[in-house]
């Protein structure tokens, strides 16, 4: 991904996050019991899971353009560059995964 | 009054230094221009360096750093400037001499976005024809004497020299694609989508801000960016 395509998403992507932010703190501060079950109850509804999946995924795909972003501007030797790319990919990766099993496997 | 310069000379010097000049207030008339001022430098001391043509903000030959901002040496009044006066040549830019920098790169940019009018229609018998308003679009943009006091301010053009156009030449390529007469505006955009051309753009604004000229290229980039928006929605 690059040039219009990655401007575009990291719009999107923040688009969402910003909607997505309040409404939840709305959803969670306006009169839901706080307990592990009415959490549970909430989570456990397809739309909320898909919600947060789709909060999540936003929130690293828009970290991943911002973060290549500063190492693109930053980090000239290609072999620095590549490596702190690599390493990034591979930590948002490992969270994008991460989240599909707490969300549904556990 | 008091002026410290930097100078290099790659034939005779290994390392750059900074050099203090003086210039008795006697040879100093009231309104005059930073660039004056070097001219009588430079009969003081022939090696010093700089270009300038016109004299009066037209050529873009003189930009420079002065006291930490870029601008042309012939339309920056003495009188404005903190002394001594900082004299830097453009930074980011390869130095020739002194203030003298090597605007290769900078014009290379400036041509790979094809600054003329791309047409594929048969030549009309007369001429293309535009009306008032569309005339209109390309005021703040036709003006530019490519003197590169915006690039060489902008930390994105320092960052990728090479890859990132800058924004001159981005306000030349938004001088193309708004003009309603050009006909090659599909490729100019295409041209512009790869991580870098267009989108090292952060809109850090320095090139607005020290634009001679008083023109605003950061918001050429933005229109550019919403042009592209456009083609490929
Ligand atoms: S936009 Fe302004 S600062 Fe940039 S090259 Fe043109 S005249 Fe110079
Ligand atoms: S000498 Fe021509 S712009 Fe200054």
């Amino acid at each position: 991904m690059k040039g219009f395509s990655a401007w575009l998403l990291q719009r999107l992507t923040a688009v969402y996050m910003v909607v997505f932010i309040p409404l939840t703190f709305w959803i969670i501060l306006s009169g839901m019991p706080w307990d592990f079950e009415a959490w549970q109850n909430l989570l456990n509804r397809t739309t909320v899971q898909l919600a947060v999946l789709l909060f999540v995924w936003a929130l690293l795909f828009h970290a991943w353009i911002g973060l290549r972003d500063v190492i693109i501007d930053y980090l000239n030797p290609i072999g620095l560059r590549l490596t702190a790319l690599s390493l990034v990919a591979l930590f948002l990766l490992t969270h994008a995964i991460w989240i599909i099993k707490i969300l549904w496997l556990s | 009054m008091k002026f410290s310069i930097y100078r290099y000379h790659s034939e005779s010097t290994e390392q750059p230094y900074i050099q203090a000049y003086e210039l008795a207030d006697s040879e100093i008339d009231a309104g005059m221009m930073l660039l004056q001022a070097l001219i009588k430098l430079k009969a003081q001391d022939e090696s010093l360096s700089f270009r300038r043509s016109c004299q009066e903000g037209v050529c873009g030959s003189d930009a420079m750093n002065i006291n930490g901002k870029n601008g042309l040496a012939c339309v920056t009044r003495l009188a404005d400037l903190k002394q001594p006066i900082q004299l830097r040549p453009l930074p980011g830019m390869p130095v020739i001499r002194d203030l003298i920098v090597d605007m290769q790169p900078f014009f290379k940019h400036y041509n790979d976005v094809k600054p003329w009018l791309i047409t594929k229609d048969p030549e009309p018998e007369h001429e293309w024809k535009q009306s008032p308003e569309q005339r209109a679009k390309l005021d703040g943009l036709y003006e530019c004497i490519l003197c590169g006091a915006c690039t060489a301010s902008c930390p994105s053009s320092w960052w990728n020299p090479d890859r990132f156009l800058g924004p001159a030449a981005l306000l030349q390529s938004a001088r193309f694609i708004i003009d309603s007469r050009d006909q090659a505006t599909d490729e100019r955009l295409n041209q512009l989508d790869d991580a870098y051309k267009l989108y090292r753009c952060h809109t850090i604004m320095n090139c607005t801000q020290v634009c001679p000229k008083g023109l605003n290229p950061a918001k050429a980039i933005s229109k550019l960016k919403h042009e592209m928006l456009k083609k490929k929605l």
